[in-house]
């Protein structure tokens, strides 16, 4: 037998546990890490029976079946809203969204660009400082020194 | 009688009766476990107790039966100590505090052992101390291990921990508390 099976045997029975199978009896006679381990254990058992148990209160169903209602009344209120919205607000929220939709293309009808000024035109002129690239550009920077006169 | 598990099956179809009896089966394991992790005389145990069983109630559609329902409940309600203690320890570190209390109460015991009057009680008492004295991850081992008397395999699924960790965290813990409770209980044990 090895010392781990040994120890498996013993946190199943307790180390207060007297009857030992012939095995594991043998096992603890010859062992002196193992004997050492029961005296260990047993040491600790004893300290923690001296610890007060803390006795419970019994009191406690009734509280916990008021929180419990209280949360299923909470979800219910929720479901409540929910089913209002889906089945109610939903479809008057999606008329308002068309009607305002249908509202604003009736008076401002798509733009279109006007022919005479090509957006990259009106770019490079109002913001000259802004797009200028960080580094020089063979073709653009004489083009554009040019176009300033 | 139905068994365990038709009691946890009939839980979350609505039927309040069967989560009673899981409740009244259990809640004195689990009160005596959050006394243990947060101090008897914690103001908020009974709300820890009660809303551990409120959360599983609700989580019931979860529980896949891995582990017992025991096991599931123990689960929660360490989960929910431990945030309880994140709290407090927000407002003050509460394993100072313990500290704190375990010294002045080292010194009473001191002079009353000199007096002769030690009691088992009040050895008791300072075994308990210096348990709620340790720091959490090493209280929760010693008070699920040792004080609830569980298999390193339940403290494991507990704590979703390897069973590995959970022994080694066990030994760490029996000598920061073979540290705090000294040598002078070691001969009162012994005697």
């Amino acid at each position: 037998m090895k010392c781990r099976e040994f120890k498996q045997w013993l946190e199943q029975e307790g180390p207060e546990t007297v009857r030992m199978p012939k095995e594991i009896s043998e096992h603890y006679s010859s062992c002196p890490h193992c004997r050492l381990f029961v005296e260990e254990e047993r040491f600790w058992t004893r300290i923690f029976a001296l610890a007060p148990v803390p006795s419970g209160s019994k009191a406690q169903w009734p509280k916990i079946r008021a929180k419990i209602q209280m949360q299923l009344d909470r979800q219910e209120v929720f479901n409540a809203m929910v089913v209002l919205m889906s089945r109610r607000l939903a479809p008057v929220f999606v008329i308002l969204f068309v009607l305002l939709g249908v509202g604003t293309l009736w008076r401002e009808p798509v733009a279109r660009a006007p022919d005479s000024s090509p957006s990259m035109l009106g770019l490079v002129e109002g913001s000259q400082s802004r797009w200028r690239p960080f580094e020089e550009d063979r073709i653009f920077d004489p083009w554009l020194a040019g176009t300033q006169g | 009688m139905a068994d365990e598990k038709d009691w946890v099956d009939r839980a979350p179809e609505g039927d309040i009766e069967a989560f009673r009896f899981l409740v009244e089966r259990y809640e004195a394991r689990i009160y005596r476990l959050v006394a243990r992790m947060l101090g008897p005389e914690h103001e908020a145990m009974d709300d820890v107790v009660q809303d551990a069983f409120v959360k599983a109630y609700f989580s019931l559609n979860k529980f896949r039966g891995e582990s017992s329902f025991g096991t599931w409940i123990t689960r929660i309600a360490v989960n929910r100590a431990h945030d309880e203690i994140k709290k407090q320890r927000r407002v003050s570190s509460l394993d100072e505090l313990s500290l704190d209390k375990l010294e002045q109460y080292l010194a009473t015991a001191a002079a009353s052992e000199a007096s002769g009057a030690e009691s088992a009680a009040e050895i008791g008492q300072f075994v308990r101390r210096a348990v709620a004295a340790l720091p959490e991850r090493f209280r929760v081992v010693i008070t699920l291990k040792d004080l609830e008397g569980l298999s390193y395999e339940e403290v494991s699924k507990i704590l979703n921990r390897s069973v590995g960790t959970v022994k080694s965290r066990h030994a760490r813990a029996r000598e920061k508390l073979r540290g705090l409770l000294g040598p002078r209980i070691f001969r009162l044990v012994r005697r």
